[in-house]
């Protein structure tokens, strides 16, 4: 044995995720700790999962899904281990909102604590019934944790792929890396769990991202549905704001869309604050930050809509 | 001490280790001391088998497949590979 140093990217890559794992160790134990249950969604499960070969997988933060019931004790875990709230996505207008990030100052970790998953519309708390219904335990980095069983697994890469910009190649590699795993019975029974958590729409876009998945989906007999367009958007490049603007409209409750669009125009304080760090300044530098984001949605809106329209108005092949 | 005797299987610690494989390698963190490893291919083949368990005489074998080698220098190399993972804790 050696030492080891910084030999090559994919070895420091790998170094840097068995550093997550440890840090992703200690938060499920100091969760469980404060009678939380955890289960460590991406990272590390896709891994040991898709990655055998050798090939690096990289990741930066440790994700794990709670109850939402949880969230108030999981986040007084979090901080009797040093972690500090960085943001509630609950206050982000326009988000998928869906998880609340913790990061620690010395050493830079970041937990995600998820209390459900985009693109599931059963509720959160009946979703996750569901999803910790069928988990794996096993070890990591000295720790027994849970993953997700292997269908709710296969789900979440699907799910995955509808969301990100940056880090959209990583999702779409681990579907295809899924879809080469799961057999043909297996995509039926996660299909049957897409439906269960009312995220067949989602879990059929989220396929769609990808050739292999369009196979997929077909073979499954998986409606076409408007969340489609938004994987094809973000695939095309489309802005963070195109993308969101497609998101609202899939809701297709006009009550729902006209409430977040007054979200997006009319932030809370709390996000305005997080997003443009000079508006904590006082009154004066809060609505200065406000007028900023008014000016900028407003150069916006026309390529916004022009770009939401021609996805929706473009022909299409499957 | 282990029982290092060629029928008694042993096998990684699994709440002591954290492990990948990398372009052949395999890279680990001790969880205990966060200290990093690195095991060549040699070592990883002994590694891979380790994990799920293994006697020294399957250990051997192992390695007068994949590299043919004489069985005696396969046998000093696992003796001295079990010493090392030994000496750091991180067998059963």
């Amino acid at each position: 044995m050696r030492d080891v140093l910084a030999e090559s990217r994919a070895v420091v890559v790998t170094a840097h995720a068995l550093a997550r794992d440890l840090m992703t160790a200690e938060a499920v134990q100091a969760l469980r700790r404060a009678g939380v249950r955890s289960v460590v969604l991406k990272g590390p499960s896709i891994a040991r999962w898709l990655y055998a070969d050798g090939h690096p997988r990289p990741y930066s933060d440790t994700d794990l899904l709670v109850g939402p019931a949880d969230l108030e004790p999981a986040a007084d875990a979090l901080r009797s281990i040093g972690y500090s709230l960085f943001l509630d996505d609950r206050i982000a207008p326009g988000a998928d909102a869906h998880h609340v990030v913790w990061r620690r100052e010395g050493d830079g970790a970041v937990v995600e604590l998820h209390w459900r998953l985009p693109g599931v519309r059963l509720s959160p708390e009946a979703a996750w019934r569901r999803l910790s219904t069928e988990t794996e335990t096993t070890y990591l980095a000295g720790a027994e944790v849970e993953f997700l069983g292997l269908h709710a697994r296969a789900l979440h890469l699907a799910l995955h792929a509808t969301q990100h910009g940056e880090d959209r190649w990583k999702a779409l590699e681990d579907l295809r890396r899924g879809i080469r795993c799961v057999d043909d019975a297996g995509w039926r029974a996660t299909a049957q769990m897409a439906a269960a958590l009312g995220a067949r729409d989602a879990f059929a876009a989220g396929l769609r991202a990808i050739p292999e998945g369009a196979a997929v989906a077909a073979a499954l007999e998986l409606p076409r549905a408007r969340l489609s367009t938004l994987v094809e958007m973000r695939a095309a490049g489309a802005s963070d704001r195109s993308v969101a603007l497609q998101r609202l409209l899939s809701q297709q409750q006009p009550l729902a869309v006209a409430r977040a669009l007054l979200d997006v125009a009319f932030p809370p304080v709390d996000y305005m604050r997080f997003r443009y760090p000079e508006a904590g300044k006082g009154r004066a530098a809060l609505a200065l930050a406000y007028a900023r984001r008014w000016w900028s949605q407003g150069r916006d809106v026309v390529p916004v809509l022009r770009r939401v329209v021609r996805a929706n108005t473009e022909p299409r092949g499957d | 001490m282990t029982d290092r005797s060629s029928s008694a299987a042993v096998r990684l610690r699994p709440d002591a280790v954290e492990w990948r494989e990398v372009e052949g390698d395999v890279i680990a963190v001790d969880v205990r001391t966060s200290e990093y490893l690195a095991i060549n291919d040699t070592g990883a083949v002994l590694w891979r088998a380790l994990h799920g368990g293994a006697t020294s005489a399957e250990l051997v074998e192992r390695l007068v497949a994949r590299f043919d080698v004489e069985p005696e220098a396969a046998m000093r190399d696992v003796e001295a590979f079990l010493a090392g993972l030994e000496e750091r804790g991180l067998l059963e």
